[in-house]
């Protein structure tokens, strides 16, 4: 009896409070976090497939994150489309005519624009690009990189507009430094402490100089960005009230919120989606070139060898039992009609890749052309190198067949397509190529195919910065021999290793374009870089968003010039 | 019963250890790591490189790390994000609430058909109704999630445009009150219809086995013979026996409230806690999957406790030793 009323009592109060706890969650949940926002306001909502990691410019490297944190804090240089360097924050880009380059190279002086403020108010002055240097020095803060920062001897500010600085020795992109994909931060906002580590600014930059002031961020769902009134350009500009990036898990989903009207813009399409837009009337795509190309690299050492002195990874010495014949990598650019891959997967929305320096960049060499296609000549080229065909046409040479395995990262469907078709150009030449993908996260790791020397053919997608100096540093030079950097095809060449050196180090563009265009040129005739074909942006606009610059900005992103954006 | 909750008390404690240890190794064996997307950047050199690992310990033996890190969090102590460099708790804690939402909606929604459904298929066993409801719940939970929500998404959203396609409630528009109200429960809906055409089949049968268990008991057959109203023998005598093991089977699930649903979250790009985990599972960030996983299985393991002690609670005949 006693039991029986218990259990009824319980059973009912339980039922009761389950009840009343679900029935709060659906009344008040949604009208838990609701905001007002003022009437009839000019707002663009532009889809991010990737959640931003942070908007410190120093501490977080994903694309998304660059591109939300450009449009608040700004930098003293940027890169305009056609590649020219633009003062931002910066009067004037030094050279040595105007005294901003000391004779020996290793004194920058740069000169603030007058009457610069941050978006609380506060003068923008030298001080801050001096502390902004403090917090990329100081060991507490998770920097990704201090390239060129570390190579500032000291800084001075012999008045607030005029910052000095002196380095140990010449640091040829030294326009990339507090530019580009860094910035200056506000000193004020942290007292001058350059402890940023575990800062709310990293996430919430409350104050800034950019076109845009930074509102609130809703993990995993959107940024709200505002205009900021105390923004340097014409007074009327930016021209919206408020630019929000939404946060979506993938691509496929913000393309249907554009078709929907539920977002206004989209970044970075992958071009197998472009058919989705086709006949859709108010949507349209923005193709801006990049400097990035898709390639292949070759493996010039032998897969199963060990280096004495790097344990786990490919000796540079021992070649490449196929690949380490320079007229078998000759033999396989000449089997490729790159232009045929071209026309096939991108229907002309791109074009084939010369040279690891993209022609519209500065230090690209004009007169490399496009290899050329040629099979017979390949046939011709291996039959003289002394690989005979064998069963299966496939040719051998003293017991070495050429059986070759060619990776990339899996879940691209236009690089297996790529991988697909090279496999049946070289075939007919009597090399026979094994697709063994991986993803990404393997392929570029630390103990990866790439880095340990374990593959023979790569496809990648890479290419320089505005500055090149990194990339073909990192990739072709051979101090960048793996564990020390990413040059994987074990391109161990001093003459390169001169030419890059020098183009890093020369003073001016003008005196580094040479030395770069001739590593260029020594790269190819390697044979152990392929170019394939260029890669382009693509983003999405609808069509009631007005003022987007045609043809992009290679060196920026999709909403680079969301100052111009009206609606 | 006391001792019988002391001793499940103490035999979860090296439960739990046990799966964070496992679930520490499975994370740090997977290829790639936390400094993956740094590896292949042209500006981040070998030595940031080495900065960065000593920074985040990663430079330190797999046994090390998670020493520390059980310390740290038995201390209350959840860490850093690796990526974001937010504290973990917070980040949980803003997703916790929009998973509570969604997951506690869908399972109300959920419950509310599944109940009628499944007792009226029972109490009409064989008939035409129930045979369609049989039919329908296997068609319900065996449609892939991914499939029939993307399938909802391009028939409501991109088609009819009557619901939105992913997010919450509409950004950078002025809504206030039952605007507001209407706006969200737009959101809501096809999130919460996927949900509930998966699981409402599940619950819907288990209900109809259990109450036909009761239905041809001798004491259901002896309260019809008493002439009593079918709708009082079927709610007061065969309900209430038949509702106690579906209690325990909800209890069982309702881990699920707080743990969210990865493929429907980020189908419907709803900011949950399933999200997170899957976007903090694609940039290595150890510090957010271990926070995640480990509030993960201490809720499947306390509902599990609460649904044995309210099992017993409920059906006096089970006793505990």
């Amino acid at each position: 009896m006693q039991q029986a009323v218990r259990s009824g009592i319980n059973r009912r109060q339980f039922l009761k409070r389950v009840g009343a706890a679900a029935g709060a969650t659906v009344l008040l949940g949604p009208l838990g976090r609701l905001t007002g926002y003022g009437q009839m306001q000019k707002v663009v909502r532009a889809a991010l497939w990737q959640e931003p990691e942070g908007l410190n410019p120093f501490f977080f490297i994903q694309t998304a994150s660059r591109i939300v944190r450009k449009r608040v804090l700004e930098g003293l240089f940027r890169i305009a489309p056609d590649g020219s360097v633009v003062p931002v924050l910066a009067a004037e880009v030094p050279t040595q005519q105007n005294g901003g380059i000391s004779e020996d190279g290793k004194t920058i002086t740069i000169k603030l624009k007058k009457g610069l403020v941050w978006s609380d108010g506060t003068p923008v002055t030298a001080q801050d690009v001096v502390f902004t240097w403090e917090v990329v020095m100081d060991d507490r803060n998770p920097v990704s990189s201090r390239a060129g920062y570390d190579l500032i001897e000291d800084m001075s500010t012999p008045d607030d507009t005029t910052v000095v600085m002196r380095f140990r020795e010449v640091y040829a992109p030294f326009l990339t430094l507090f530019s580009v994909n860094h910035a200056v931060l506000p000193r004020h906002v942290f007292n001058g402490n350059t402890d940023l580590s575990q800062s709310p600014f990293n996430r919430e930059p409350v104050v800034g100089t950019g076109p845009f002031k930074f509102v609130r961020w809703e993990s995993g769902a959107f940024i709200e960005l505002e205009k900021n009134p105390m923004y340097r350009g014409a007074p009327d500009k930016p021209l919206l009230d408020k630019l929000i990036y939404t946060i979506v898990p993938a691509r496929e989903t913000a393309i249907q919120q554009i078709k929907t009207g539920q977002v206004d813009a989209m970044w970075n399409l992958l071009e197998s989606q472009i058919p989705e837009f086709q006949g859709l009337a108010d949507v349209r795509l923005l193709n801006t070139p990049s400097a990035n190309l898709e390639y292949l690299g070759l493996n010039l050492s032998d897969p199963r060898s060990q280096d004495p002195n790097n344990p786990g990874y490919t000796d540079p010495n021992k070649p490449h039992p196929i690949l380490g014949d320079p007229a078998v990598r000759e033999a396989i650019e000449l089997a490729i009609d790159k232009q045929a891959i071209v026309d096939a997967l991108f229907g002309g929305l791109t074009s084939v890749a010369v040279s690891p320096i993209s022609p519209f960049h500065w230090a690209n060499n004009p007169e490399i052309g496009p290899s050329e296609y040629n099979p017979d000549k390949a046939k011709q080229l291996l039959d003289e190198a002394g690989w005979t065909p064998g069963p299966g046409g496939v040719r051998v040479k003293d017991g070495v067949r050429m059986d070759l395995r060619i990776m990339t990262t899996t879940g691209d469907q236009i690089r297996l397509q790529t991988e697909q078709i090279i496999q049946r150009y070289l075939l007919e030449v009597g090399i026979n190529l094994q697709i063994v993908n991986v993803p990404s996260a393997v392929l570029f790791s630390k103990n990866g195919p790439l880095q340990t020397g374990d593959y023979d053919i790569a496809e990648d997608t890479w290419g320089p910065d505005f500055d090149p100096a990194d990339f073909l540093t990192i990739l072709f030079h051979s101090n960048s021999l793996p564990p020390n950097g990413w040059n994987f095809f074990r391109i161990n060449s001093p003459d390169i290793d001169k030419h890059i050196d020098l183009g890093n180090s020369a003073i001016g563009i003008e005196a580094r374009k040479p030395h770069y265009q001739i590593a260029q040129k020594l790269i190819l005739d390697t044979g152990a870089y392929i170019p394939l074909y260029n890669r382009s942006l693509i983003d999405a606009f609808r069509t009631n968003v007005k003022g987007v610059t045609e043809g992009g900005n290679p060196w920026d992103d999709f909403s680079w010039d969301a100052e111009n954006w009206d609606v | 019963m006391g001792h019988y909750l002391l001793r499940r008390l103490v035999e979860g404690i090296p439960l739990l250890l046990g799966i964070t240890l496992v679930v520490y190794l499975v994370l740090v064996s997977i290829p790639g790591g936390p400094l993956a997307a740094y590896r292949n950047n042209p500006r981040v050199r070998a030595e940031d490189l080495a900065r960065l690992e000593k920074q985040l310990g990663l430079d330190r033996p797999v046994h090390v790390r998670y020493a520390l890190w059980l310390g740290r969090f038995v201390r209350g102590d959840w860490g850093y994000s690796y990526v974001t460099r937010q504290p973990v708790l917070s980040m949980i804690w803003e997703r916790f609430q929009n998973t509570v939402y969604l997951m506690g909606i869908s399972m109300l929604v959920t419950l509310l058909l599944a109940l009628p459904i499944g007792i009226y298929s029972a109490v009409r066993q064989y008939s035409l109704f129930d045979h369609a409801m049989t039919g329908l719940a296997f068609m319900g939970y065996s449609m892939p999630v991914f499939w029939l929500g993307l399938l909802l998404m391009l028939l409501f959203s991109v088609e009819l445009r009557w619901f939105p396609a992913g997010g919450m409630f509409t950004v950078g528009e002025e809504l206030s009150g039952w605007e507001a109200f209407l706006d969200r429960l737009r959101y809501l809906a096809l999130p919460v219809i996927t949900l509930t055409i998966v699981s409402t089949g599940f619950y819907a049968r288990y209900l109809r086995a259990s109450l036909l268990d009761v239905i041809h008991q001798d004491y259901v057959r002896t309260a019809w013979a008493k002439g009593l109203r079918g709708s009082r023998v079927i709610f007061r005598h065969a309900l209430r026996n038949a509702l106690i093991p579906f209690v325990t089977v909800v209890a069982i699930h309702l881990p699920q409230l707080f743990t969210g649903a990865v493929v429907v979250e980020t189908l419907f790009a709803w900011p949950g806690i399933g999200r997170l985990f899957w976007d903090s599972a694609l940039r290595f960030d150890y510090p957010v999957l271990m926070g995640v996983l480990a509030i993960g299985a201490l809720l499947v393991w306390f509902f599990n406790l609460l649904a044995d002690l309210l099992y017993g609670y409920l059906d006096p005949r089970i006793r505990y030793g």
